[in-house]
């Protein structure tokens, strides 16, 4: 085989495929499960200013 | 939550910056009705080719990279600002990192505007589409979105909690895409201040500029506007996303996929046949996360459908997924050659874009601003909750008319284009298909005058809620224990 420009584009690609393999793995871990629900609850982490907003 | 604000120097409390927000929200909507009036007046021209008066500034030539740059660039792009800089100050608990920069991209943003609006009819082009603004002033662009990206991850840099929210992922990969796409799009050899010649040549001229293109969409009009989805669709619902985890696979997988989808605009050229068919490969992947996302914005909102029926805010919202999900479908099924040697060139494409574009883009960003202008002016809820009901249903009316028919008219121009007779001889002359289009050029045109008629209804809402409430800015909460502040579900 020969090594040129080409072997490492798909070294890349096959390395990026695995990259994502566990990006999903991490994502659906059970461990990982507290954390994102706690992540997923962060816009409701404070109120709204609507009228008690301060005037600028 | 404690009303209670962290104090820093003394008792004054210290506030989010919603000055910056609060332009771009308003020049959303300005912008909004300039550029989609743009549009009527060349559809108007389409149906009747009279209305270009014999004057070269209004001609359907220059007035359509006026409409796209306006709708994409002045209305998606004001909207895309607004909606990040309140998003990543309130998921953060932090005010805007450099606001004097901040400052600098709304007038810099508003002067790459302003210079599109005057060069495009005068006729200066680079040719690209949506990429079609002369040297100096996509040079203005780089550094205007350079001192965007600072300010935006100079705030994630200074957060006060241990997440980033995942609508700042999608809000930061839309933020660091379109600066690549831009910088390596744009690239030129000037000759003259206002000409200039692009960098690269032939084919990889047509595949760099469509490698932009597709991804513009993709990250401009897909993952910033995803940002969105995934901040207001909770808020205005009171309850969190459906699957968190969902959301970042979602992220993840439109990330490794979207690079690759940009030679589907390229079928049947002179870019090499593996090329066209790995971009159709990719693009037809691209439908899983796509409805992925989807169903993770819609399910949102499972057990509390009922919602829906009394929130025109979430209306807008929640159909505007519906649209998403239709042109995401619809954009893979295109992407395939075969159905791409009917669609590509006619009017159907047309259709497919504006679902997109009116559906998804637009009737997002226009809930999402309807959820900030309240917030933003110190009022509990828009001027008239009736006129939003209203603009919905002309809107939604309004897209309807517009892509049902594109798609007739292209379909049909597709199937006369490639009609041949048994002796081998074309069946009709393409100015007997434009001659058959006719009827649905009027209709788009009703399509459209609807849509801009929801937009006008829009501006005089804002303008009135404006009217009667006062700039506020909303104080940043104290900083709880080292865990972060615990999480609270407003009256869900």
């Amino acid at each position: 085989m020969e090594l040129d420009i080409n072997t490492l584009r798909s070294a890349i690609t096959v390395l990026s495929f695995l990259i994502f393999l566990a990006i999903i793995a991490w994502a659906v871990s059970p461990r990982n499960r507290n954390n994102f629900e706690q992540a997923a609850l962060v816009p409701f982490t404070e109120n709204d200013a609507g009228p008690d907003g301060r005037k600028e | 939550m404690t009303q209670a604000g962290s104090s820093t120097a003394g008792n004054v409390p210290e506030t989010y910056h919603y000055k910056v927000v609060r332009q771009f929200a308003v020049m959303t909507v300005v912008w909004g009705v300039v550029g989609m009036l743009v549009g009527v007046i060349i559809a108007s021209q389409l149906a009747f080719p009279e209305l270009n008066f014999g004057i070269p500034w209004l001609s359907y030539g220059r007035l359509r990279p006026l409409h796209t740059n306006a709708v994409i660039f002045a209305f998606g792009g004001c909207s895309l600002f607004a909606t990040s800089y309140y998003v990543v100050q309130r998921t953060c608990h932090a005010p805007l990192f450099a606001p004097g920069l901040a400052a600098f991209t709304f007038w810099g943003w508003q002067l790459v505007i302003l210079a599109a609006a005057i060069s495009l009819p005068l006729g200066y082009t680079q040719g690209k589409e949506y990429a079609e603004l002369e040297w100096p002033i996509d040079i203005l662009i780089a550094v205007v979105w350079v001192s965007y990206a600072v300010v935006f991850f100079g705030t994630i840099v200074k957060r006060k909690i241990p997440h980033i929210y995942v609508a700042n992922w999608f809000f930061g990969a839309f933020i660091l895409t379109v600066a690549l796409l831009h910088i390596v799009n744009s690239a030129a050899i000037p000759v003259s201040f206002l000409k200039s010649y692009s960098a690269y040549a032939g084919v990889q001229d047509a595949m760099v500029q469509w490698w932009y293109g597709h991804n513009a969409v993709g990250f401009f009009l897909t993952a910033g506007f995803l940002g969105m989805m995934y901040y207001f669709i909770p808020k205005q619902a009171g309850r969190p996303i459906y699957s968190y985890r969902l959301s970042i696979v979602h992220f993840w997988a439109l990330i490794f996929t979207y690079m690759w989808a940009g030679p589907h605009h390229l079928h049947y050229t002179a870019l090499p046949d593996w090329t066209q068919s790995l971009g159709m490969l990719f693009s037809l992947i691209l439908l899983a996360p796509s409805w992925g996302g989807m169903i993770n914005g819609i399910m949102t909102l499972s057990g509390a459908w009922h919602k829906l029926r009394s929130d025109p805010i979430l209306k807008f919202l929640i159909v505007s997924l519906s649209f998403y999900g239709m042109s995401t479908f619809e954009g893979p099924m295109m992407a395939i050659k075969t159905v791409n040697a009917l669609s590509h060139y006619t009017d159907w494409t047309v259709g497919h874009v504006h679902s997109g574009a009116l559906g998804w883009v637009g009737l997002v960003a226009m809930g999402s601003i309807y959820f900030l202008i309240p917030k933003l002016f110190g009022q509990k809820e828009m001027y008239s909750v009736k006129l939003i009901e209203l603009h919905f249903w002309i809107a939604t009316v309004g897209i309807v008319l517009y892509i049902a028919a594109m798609w007739i008219a292209g379909v049909m121009q597709g199937l006369m284009w490639r009609a041949v007779n048994s002796d081998g001889t074309l069946t009709y002359t393409f100015v007997e298909s434009v001659k058959a289009t006719f009827p649905y050029y009027v209709i788009r045109l009703a399509g459209g005058v609807l849509y801009l008629g929801g937009m006008l209804l829009m501006a005089y809402n804002v303008f009135k809620t404006i009217a009667q409430g006062t700039s506020v800015n909303a104080v940043v909460p104290a900083p709880v224990d080292a865990h972060g502040p615990t999480p609270t579900l407003a009256k869900a």
